[in-house]
């Protein structure tokens, strides 16, 4: 941990310049990654990221900076860098620091350090053993175990002291199928804010056999249709859908400066009313959870929309002062190599009351989307694209035969409008979310959903 | 630092047969204005140290961000941990009597109060250029500047630097149909070199000409790629030549070599001695010296991409393709990858697409597979007749296969665009695919 002492010249440094707050933020992360392809173990990867990162405002402006070397004299030059930078000067002294008190809702029980690398690749093993035995079409299968151990500290000029220890457990398999001179992929993976006894609540065997079967289905799937249609999203890793549609455009980042569909739209209507929706900050043990966010504000449960009303954005520090609003715990980064901004933790549309049955019989022809990829949006235009991996053709009100990949695409304003039914059956899903302040871990989740028309990308 | 390297080596050599210390450092300028004043501005510099051992024929690697002595010993037991579990063998190079000549530059310093104000220049030119444009905060600027170095128990140190600058224009433009944003950019080794009218007149027309765009009925239509969105797009397929994959049957180059594979018209070079090559290598992350590489040649596979680990699998030398970052070991990755340009003008190419789109960016790449070469990807663009834009299109995706995309080439533009992809790509006229849209 960095020393206090330290912490304070940080602090002092920089706000001895234009600079009216500083923050500084210190990680220490253990790294394991173990990976296994052709049925060998591949070189397995121990490792520490370590770094401070120190961030000035002067108003709207910001200035960041950071370094993985922590000796003193590099981070008093760097300090003096930043405040040089802004300019100005003026005496400061840093107030006393007082020590954030969050009583922990979840607690890991197993710390990564705890088990040898050759018990975390066991798991691999028996998982590789599983995805072959699926089908003899499988030709290949890529597995990995990943862990991190992230101390952090977040300190500020207004004295805040606050400190968290993120442990995650991260498990994926990439299944190839080989049929009619083609490759055809299945993957399937998640993730829980769990030390390794994540193993006694996930199966990794169940994610093997499941990267298989989409591999396998493909192989001998149609191409998808083109053009206009209704789409029945599943549930669970669906929510990519409210994720790229609409969970990005609500980010301040781009509200603040009229960047988004969304600006100015509080208290509207933006989504159909059966559409409820939140950002979780503080679900315990779920991938996208933390105690705080990346600016010591703790995480909360955000409403986002209410019956189709837009109630909230996601909002951090800087942003909030912007918009002339508080903080949402919503900021988020990757690393100490990142300043960071508004990003969402655990986003989902709420249960609904419709059936999927009834919501696949009511559709004459379009596409049940099963399994889905990543996407991203342009939160300027709306526009925002998604791959589906596993899709069915919807042929009078019946499912009748899987097709092969497609992409998605439609504009977030129109899309939530377009939302016809929403299932009770709710489930969350575990990815990384790539944005301006980096990778970071998020789930998104939502119950089976029906959207009356989206545009389809197939090749037929 | 290097001495500690030096210690960190030595210790590792007593302790294992073979022994490699990798080491790589960045330092960071970046500056974004935005309504006038420089709103972001951050100072960077990180390093991290990867060591990589060998006994019998096991391999072990660990990494470190911090360089404390005790952080350091550290990697020695983990790395030993690491090795206990590894079962496919890697292999450590052993030296190289010469190594091309090569003139790696690092970036002049940029003097960031100058270039903030050039910024805030180029910003309120957008505004002032076009009452359409609502707004301009992707206007920035950015330089790295990256060392890295190895040190083998072979008893070979190689050391290099390089870097670049880059400038960025994002404006948006808003009309009674919404908005829409465009960008342009210049990258250069120095910051002198940067042409902004040229990022100023490419951002503006980007953004200016996709108001009103809308989508095509859907169909089969001839496609024509601008050399940046074919970059993009194909950048995404470039796995498929790694050895590796080939040897793992990810790849479906598998046992085509000597095939042909694409027109005749394509050659695949990869060659960072060209011109356009930023970073000129003379050694990759392995220590092998670097030469040109072809990778087709008329349309035939003529080689894959190697590393030690991947060539001594095929019983064959390197061909100096070995990457490695400080957190990852092992792969594989091409210097400079491009498709050699043809002759063809971009007006000229459009006189031959006749009726159909021309695609001018990829705006998603969530809808590429690739292994299968499949790809569904939404696009931005307009639409073409006899030669001349009729409207500019947007919310369509375009469908397709990269091997099919490779045979069915029909010309090539006359110039690559430096920073658009990891396969440079001259503009590309295709036979017709499948666009969705109305």
């Amino acid at each position: 941990m960095l020393e206090e002492r330290i912490v304070r010249f940080l602090l002092e440094e920089a706000m001895q310049s234009k600079a009216d707050f500083a923050e500084v933020f210190y990680e220490n992360r253990l790294v394991t990654k173990i990976s296994m392809e052709d049925s060998k173990m591949q070189a397995a990867i121990r490792g520490r990221e370590r770094g401070v990162g120190l961030r000035l405002y002067d108003g709207l402006n910001t200035i960041y900076v950071y370094t993985s070397d922590l000796t003193e004299p590099s981070l008093r030059s760097l300090a003096r860098r930043a405040a040089q930078a802004l300019g100005g000067g003026k005496d400061y002294h840093q107030p006393p620091f007082v020590p954030q008190e969050l009583s922990p809702y979840y607690t890991v029980e197993i710390f990564p350090d705890r088990w040898s690398m050759k018990q975390k690749a066991d798991f691999l093993r028996e998982a590789d053993e599983a995805a072959r035995e699926h089908s003899d079409k499988i030709s290949q299968v890529a597995l990995f175990h990943l862990d991190t151990d992230q101390e952090v500290l977040i300190a500020n000029s207004e004295g805040l002291w606050a400190q968290d220890r993120r442990v995650r457990t991260r498990f994926g398999v990439s299944s190839i199928a080989q049929g009619d001179g083609e490759l055809h992929t299945g993957f399937a993976s998640n993730g829980a804010s769990m030390g390794l006894e994540y193993y006694e609540h996930y199966n990794p065997n169940a994610l093997a056999k499941e990267a298989s079967r989409i591999a396998v289905l493909a192989a001998g799937a149609d191409y998808a249709p083109s053009g206009k249609m209704p789409v029945i999203m599943d549930n669970a890793f669906g929510g990519v859908l409210f994720h790229e549609a609409c969970g990005h455009s609500l980010e301040a980042s781009f509200i603040s400066k009229g960047t988004s569909v969304f600006t100015d739209k509080l208290g509207e209507k933006i989504a159909s009313s059966k559409v409820s929706a939140y950002d979780d900050g503080t679900i315990p043990g779920e991938w996208g959870t933390t105690l705080i966010d990346d600016e010591g504000t703790p995480t909360q449960n955000n409403l986002l929309i209410e019956n189709g009303i837009l109630k909230s954005y996601l909002v951090d520090r800087l942003h909030a002062r912007r918009m002339g609003t508080h903080s949402t715990g919503s900021a988020r980064r990757e690393s100490y190599r990142y300043a960071p901004t508004s990003r969402m933790n655990n986003t989902f549309i709420a249960a609904g009351q419709d059936s999927f049955e009834e919501m696949v019989a009511g559709v004459e022809y379009g596409l049940y989307a099963k399994t889905l990829g990543g996407g991203s949006v342009n939160p300027a235009s709306g526009d925002f694209n998604f791959q589906v991996s596993e899709a069915y053709l919807i042929e009078n009100g019946k499912i009748t035969k899987p097709l092969r990949g497609a992409a998605l695409i439609g504009k977030g304003s129109e899309v939530l409008e377009k939302i016809d039914a929403v299932s009770s059956d709710l489930k969350l899903g575990q990815g990384m979310c790539g944005a301006a302040s980096g990778m970071i871990p998020a789930s998104l989740g939502q119950p089976q959903v029906r959207i009356s028309e989206l545009t389809v990308g197939g090749r037929e | 630092m290097n001495q500690r390297l030096e210690v960190l080596l030595e210790k590792a050599t007593k302790r294992f047969d073979e022994a490699e210390v990798y080491f790589r450092s960045g330092e960071s300028t970046s500056l974004k204005v935005y309504k006038g004043e420089i709103e972001e501005f951050s100072i960077a510099s990180t390093g991290g140290v990867s060591l990589r051992v060998k006994k019998g024929a096991k391999t072990g690697v660990a990494y470190s961000e911090s360089l404390e002595e005790s952080h350091l010993a550290e990697l020695i037991a983990q790395a030993q941990e690491s090795l206990e579990l590894s079962e496919e063998e890697e292999y450590f190079f052993a030296g190289a009597p010469t190594y091309p000549e090569v003139q790696a530059q690092l970036p002049e310093a940029v003097e960031p109060e100058q270039c903030a104000e050039r910024l805030i220049g180029l910003e309120r030119s957008f505004y002032s250029a076009d009452e359409r444009i609502e707004n301009a905060y992707g206007t920035a600027f950015s330089q790295v500047r990256s060392r890295r170095a190895l040190l083998s128990s072979h008893g070979f140190r190689l050391e290099d630097a390089g870097g670049y600058s880059i400038i960025q224009g994002a404006p948006i433009a808003k009309d009674e149909n919404g908005m829409v944003s465009g960008s342009g950019y210049d990258i250069k080794i120095h910051p002198s070199e940067l042409d902004w009218e040229a990022v100023f007149e490419e951002a503006l027309e980007n953004t200016l000409s996709q108001l009103g765009a809308k989508p095509v009925t859907s169909g089969k239509y001839p496609l024509l790629f601008t050399n940046t969105a074919a970059s993009r797009l194909l950048s995404g397929f470039i796995g498929n030549f790694v050895a590796e994959s080939v040897q793992k049957g990810r790849s479906l180059l598998k046992g085509k070599l000597g095939e042909r594979i694409a027109s005749p018209l394509i050659q695949m070079v990869d060659d960072p001695f060209q011109p356009t090559s930023l970073i000129p290598v003379a050694f990759d992350d392995e220590g092998v010296p670097v030469e040109p590489l072809t990778l087709i040649e008329k349309g035939q596979l003529v080689d894959y991409l190697y590393n030690l680990k991947s060539a001594a699998k095929d019983g064959r030398a390197s061909n100096a393709r070995g990457s490695r970052g400080i957190s990852t070991s092992g792969g594989t990755s091409p210097h400079h990858l491009y498709l050699q340009p043809g002759k063809t003008p971009l007006e000229e190419l459009k006189q031959q697409l006749g009726r159909g789109l021309l695609v001018t960016e990829i705006t998603g790449f969530a809808g590429m597979d690739a292994v299968s070469g499949d790809f569904s990807v939404p696009i931005k663009g307009f639409y073409i007749e006899e030669g001349s834009h009729v409207h500019p299109v947007n919310e369509v995706l375009i469908a397709g296969n990269f091997y099919q995309m490779l045979k069915e080439v029909q010309a090539l533009g006359d110039t690559l665009r430096v920073g658009s992809g990891s396969l440079l790509c001259p503009a590309m006229l295709f036979s017709p695919m499948q666009v969705s849209g109305e």
